[in-house]
């Protein structure tokens, strides 16, 4: 039986199970003439959870886990029939046994037909099993609920105590995410650190990782230096944000200060659309009109605007974060007290007076959080520059070249076929912690001031 | 007695909602002026009135005229930028700028471009701290925050910046109710000696404070004036029977 | 007592108001500008999107010998359907058309006018209905991508002849077709019923717009549930202490990862260690719904939040434990806000396309998705490939890909809105 079956067979045995318990609890109770120490529904309940979710969870662990297992199980087996060939020769040899295992590849390799046999075999027994022991784990506990769904049992208390672990696990799967983001990346990283020295990584003028695909190329070594890459990243967003930054200010101080309440309710929520347009869509316009528009202008002024500038793919950037840095700088304006406006006002200031002498100061380390979150927003943001930008590493401050950014980089190295022991593809795992630290750092720093803002005026 | 402000049939609406109808009331100078009433009657509604802070609530419409002297504050060639820096407020909570004491009180002159040089300012600056007696007690920390100080303190500086910018008219919202009962006697007594040079309207919701330091007393009830008159018959011979229900603890 | 400022003050209102204006306008022209550039990419987006919803045709009258689908007792046999040339078919009636293409230039150039598909079509065509055999049949035929731009006026003639798609010949060609009224543009089903294809005019959305929905699906299945239970755990039952602490930051901090990260972590985690199929909505889903979760367990919190105290003490005075006032009485109350946070999680999640990049749903799929574990791609990213291919007429389908995207966005938006109305309205 498949995931699929086996899982409706669960649900609709719990539902019996349900039905049942409820049932022999109602029946004791009028026997015994003894109230039930909960309600019914709880019985009820109580049975479900013994029998759906254990048998669940084996299932699941089953589908996540059972593969790796059996490969590594036959990667031992190759590695001892093949002990002669070289080791990075053994996974492709379970690649291609498992393609004719599946019936896809044929095989004049006698041994590989055998062990392609063997896998097949095994793996029809695995799925077997899975389904026996699901069956039976099920409905083993759907006994043992079954003999305790009796009235004097305090059904409640165990059901909620189930409830709230749960709710635990769902709750801190916010930190498990966070240290699989982090291990992941970081144990390819670490690999390619071993291909690649670190200090090398960090400080390199120089990225070309294509010239280095197969070791016995010219020139093979690759140069994986990645301040160019940084340059580019943070050029880009350094436009971005001197665009984003005033207009975004700006609009939030109008709506919040000076704009009609009827003009502020229309306002808002057009703005928002601005913020809901897909990144996709941005990046289609930056690299379509925008960058061949720069590139117009600059040329009737006698400048030399690459087709890939980062002015294009930054400007259009600065405007997909306009709405986000209006609406953050908003929320922190509305933050500062009314009684400090009213004393600017009382005191004869104009509202423009109270807003850059009294709110700006007394938001300020609001909108620096505001602003650093809305940077962390340009260093990771993804499909504008991919589809902007170039892939060529220049080191270069001017916004009329082309230059790339991390992302652009993660995105071209792990894109189409690729081989994940080449430096090439790890090299991508590096850059992707770099723009982790480096955004966690921005955000942590953003949630400490704004904390520090919401103290002041709790 | 002179009359420095004359409210003539003042109606304040919120949206649909009436919250002061036809009120008339002189306010003579240099005299501390209290209005009382229960929560809710309006008397802070009128006190907001009478330097147009109710402008810059919206959904809010005044109508009627209030006269500073001789000019009428609602008519249309008059900017309430200027008339709210002739009339200083202080507010029910000390809500000084998380600045400096020194640029605290120093704000309303800078924004009013009251003088260029940074000798006049730090003139100006304390002669109002020793308006309000503040000066032996802050003289060494002008340049500390003014928020890490007392309630009291706060407030005081607060009076001061008002204070700082010399307006005719003070208006006062309730300035006590945040206050310890030491701190409030301190702010009453300045009270008292600020009143020879200025016009004072307080809104207080202690009859016992209206008692001690106005002169002449204003009892608001549900969005109406009801009675006006020196203090001392207000609060022993009042002529309506709902200031008397009011002053012998009936309701509010 | 000293003197008053008023005349001071009042020399320097003009000034100071001028100011005033001039912080105002700036404010006002930022908004305008926002708007602006709103305008500017809608507008730009549809007048290069909607021309797409028509796709010109010509009409040919076709004649398909019963032999090349029917054998010798009359039933359709698939060895013949194979073997018949039903490009050969159409080809043959086009150059029907244009006697005077001599030569195999010529004659390949014509050919070029209609679409690459069209043998395909035909044979559909045919199966479904094998009555129409041996007898000549009128036929609409797409035209070729460049005879459809061309048709629409995209195509820059003012280019020499060489660096055209088209020569002055086949452009020639068309004319005469349109002027026959053989040659018209009809409205473009194929862009609604069809997958991905090299062909721009074979080319359609329903591919990309399945493969979302059950990533879709799988976000929500997966997030809802998770969010509302964490929600219910951090307002209720999690003590304060370092690990709630540390479980916020995480989720403020999961909040604003850069979404390629969790692309990443799908790669390795999902794809490399657990063994998961690649290109697949199911792991697409599975990595949305981790990079959505945060944003829904905001939303859930604030609204259980916002949910009056009372009704919670009004449960626990009745006897109700901690666990039967969250579920039973405060998150019935919280559900419309949750649903709101939800629904933006989702749009969010519908735009999102970095992390599927990464788990490989940028792959060219020619079929419709019909499991979650099928290869598919999703409705951005089939923006995203038709945006980087060469030819102009995938430009106009992405376009017009875009368009259904935004709307179907907006109208989730607008969605979000009115329940919060709703619901702001309640309390």
């Amino acid at each position: 039986m498949d995931f699929s079956t086996l899982t409706l067979l669960l649900i609709a045995l719990s539902g019996l199970m349900y039905v049942l318990c409820c049932n022999r609890v109602r029946r004791t109770a009028q026997t015994l003439q003894q109230r039930p120490k909960s309600l019914l529904r709880y019985y009820g309940q109580n049975a479900v959870i013994w029998t759906f979710i254990p048998a669940f969870c084996f299932l699941l662990l089953f589908a996540f886990f059972h593969s790796i297992l059996l490969e590594q199980y036959y990667l031992h087996i190759i590695a001892d029939v093949y002990a002669d060939s070289p080791e990075n020769q053994h996974r492709l040899l379970l690649a291609q046994m498992k393609n004719i295992a599946a019936g896809i590849l044929s095989s004049e390799d006698v041994q590989l037909q055998n062990l392609a046999q063997d896998f097949a075999a095994s793996e029809t027994l695995v799925y077997r099993a899975r389904t026996w022991l699901v069956v039976l784990l099920a409905l083993g506990l759907a006994g043992f609920a079954y003999r305790k769904a009796v009235p004097h049992f305090r059904v409640r208390e165990s059901v909620e105590k189930t409830l709230q672990r749960s709710f635990l696990i769902a709750a801190s799967l916010a930190i498990f995410t966070t240290i699989a983001i982090v291990a992941s990346l970081l144990f390819e990283a670490v690999r390619f650190f071993y291909a690649y020295p670190i200090f090398d990584f960090l400080t390199g003028l120089h990225w070309s990782p294509n010239i280095a695909l197969h070791a016995d190329q010219v020139g093979s070594s690759g140069a994986f230096g990645m301040v160019p890459i940084l340059a580019g990243t943070l050029l880009i967003a350094l436009i971005a944000m001197s665009l984003a930054v005033p207009i975004g200010l700006c609009s939030a101080i109008y709506m919040s200060e000076f704009a009609h309440p009827r003009f502020r309710n229309f306002c808002k929520p057009t703005l928002e659309i601005l913020a809901g347009i897909p990144t996709v869509v941005y990046g289609f316009f930056a690299a379509l009109t925008a960058a061949p528009f720069f590139r117009k202008i600059g040329l009737s002024l006698g400048l030399e605007v690459s087709s890939e500038s980062a002015l294009a793919a930054g400007a259009v950037m600065g405007i997909m974060i306009i709405p986000f840095i209006s609406s953050l700088s908003d929320d922190v304006i509305r933050a500062v007290p009314r009684s400090l406006r009213d004393a600017a006002l009382g005191l004869g200031a104009t509202r423009a007076e109270m807003v850059t002498k009294v709110l700006l100061p007394a938001a300020f380390p609001g909108l620096v959080g505001a602003f650093l979150l809305a940077v962390s927003r340009a260093i990771g943001e993804t499909m504008i520059v991919v589809m902007a930008v170039g892939t060529a590493a220049n080191l270069t401050f001017n916004p009329l070249e082309s230059v790339t950014t991390v992302t652009v980089q993660i995105v071209g190295l792990l894109t189409g076929d690729t081989v994940f022991d080449s430096p090439k593809t790890l090299s991508a795992f590096a850059l992707g912690i770099t723009l982790f630290v480096i955004t966690l750092g921005l955000n942590i720093a953003a949630l400490a001031l704004s904390r520090r803002i919401a103290e002041r005026y709790e | 007695m002179q009359n420095k402000m004359t409210a003539r049939n003042v109606e304040v609406h919120y949206g649909d909602k009436m919250a002061l109808d036809g009120i008339n009331l002189d306010i003579p100078q240099h005299q501390i002026l209290a209005l009382i009433g229960a929560s809710g009657c309006g008397k802070s509604t009128f006190l907001r009135c009478l330097n147009r802070m109710n402008d810059e609530i919206s959904g809010c419409r005044v109508s009627g005229e209030i006269f500073l002297d001789d000019e009428n504050i609602y008519a249309p060639k008059i900017d309430p930028v200027l008339v709210r820096a002739r009339i200083g407020m202080v507010f029910q909570k000390p809500n000084p700028f998380p600045k400096s004491i020194f640029d605290n009180i120093a704000f309303g002159p800078r924004i009013n471009r009251i003088t260029e040089s940074e000798a006049e300012l730090r003139d100006i600056v304390h002669y109002a701290l020793e308006r309000v007696g503040m000066m032996d007690e802050v003289k060494d920390r002008l340049q500390e925050s003014a928020t890490g100080l007392s309630g009291g303190q706060q407030q005081r500086i607060c009076i001061a910046r008002a204070l700082a910018i010399a307006p005719e008219v003070l208006l006062m919202d309730e300035p006590c109710s945040a206050l310890d009962p030491i701190a409030t006697t301190r702010i009453e007594e300045l009270l008292e000696v600020l009143s020879s040079d200025y016009t004072i309207v307080i809104v207080t919701h202690s009859m016992h404070q209206a008692a001690r330091i106005s002169q002449r007393s204003a009892f608001f009830h549900l969005g109406e004036l009801i009675e006006v008159g020196a203090t001392d018959k207000i609060f022993t011979k009042p002529d309506d029977q709902r200031t008397e229900n009011y002053i012998t603890g009936r309701f509010g | 007592m000293r003197q008053h400022y008023t005349a001071i003050i009042a020399k320097s209102l003009q000034a100071r108001h001028r100011r005033e204006r001039g912080l105002k306008y700036l404010g006002l022209i930022s908004i305008l500008f926002g708007f602006a550039f709103l305008l500017i990419l809608l507008g730009n987006i549809a007048s290069n999107g909607l021309s797409a919803l028509w796709q010109s045709h010509i009409q040919l009258e076709v004649t398909v010998p019963a032999d090349a689908v029917l054998d010798e007792h009359g039933a359709i046999s698939e060895d013949m359907v194979f073997e018949t040339n039903w490009n050969g078919i159409v080809q043959k009636s086009l150059r029907t058309e244009f006697p005077d293409a001599k030569g195999m230039r010529a004659r390949r150039a014509v050919g070029k006018l209609v679409s690459a598909n069209a043998g395909f079509w035909l044979k559909e065509k045919i199966l479904a209905n094998p009555e129409l055999l041996d007898s000549p049949q009128k036929f609409w035929f797409k035209t070729s991508d460049e005879v459809d731009q061309y048709i629409k006026g995209h195509m820059d003639i003012s280019v020499p002849e060489s660096d055209r798609r088209l020569s002055d010949q086949q452009l020639a060609w068309a004319d005469t077709l349109v002027e026959q009224g053989l040659l018209e543009r009809h409205f473009n089903t194929t862009f609604f019923t069809q997958a991905d294809s090299r062909e721009p005019e074979s080319a359609g959305i329903l591919g990309a717009v399945v493969g979302s929905a059950m990533a879709m699906l799988v976000t929500l299945v997966l997030a809802l549930p998770l969010a509302v239970m964490s929600a219910i755990y951090l307002e209720y039952f999690a003590k304060p202490g370092r690990m709630t602490d540390f479980i916020e930051v995480n989720i403020n901090n999961l909040a604003a990862v850069p979404s390629i990260v969790f692309g990443l972590l799908g790669l390795t985690v999902f794809l490399n260690f657990f063994n998961m199929p690649r290109s697949a909505p199911l792991v697409g889903g599975m990595v949305l719904s981790l990079m959505t979760l945060p944003t829904i367990i905001i939303a859930a919190r604030a609204s259980i939040r916002a949910v009056p105290p009372s009704i919670r003490d009004a449960a626990l005075g009745l006897g109700a434990s901690k666990m039967q006032a969250a579920l039973d009485h405060v998150l019935p109350m919280a559900m419309p806000g949750i649903l709101t946070g939800t629904i933006i999680g989702m749009a969010q999640a519908l735009g999102e396309s970095a992390p599927l990049l990464m788990i490989g749903m940028v792959a060219f799929v020619v079929d419709v998705p019909a499991a979650i574990t099928d290869p598919a791609t999703a409705l951005p990213v089939q923006i995203y490939i038709w945006s980087d291919s060469a030819e102009r007429a995938f430009y106009e389908k992405a376009s017009l890909a875009i368009l259904f995207l935004v709307a179907f966005l907006i109208l989730m938006n607008m969605a979000a809105v009115l329940l919060r109305r709703r619901f702001e309205r309640h309390h």
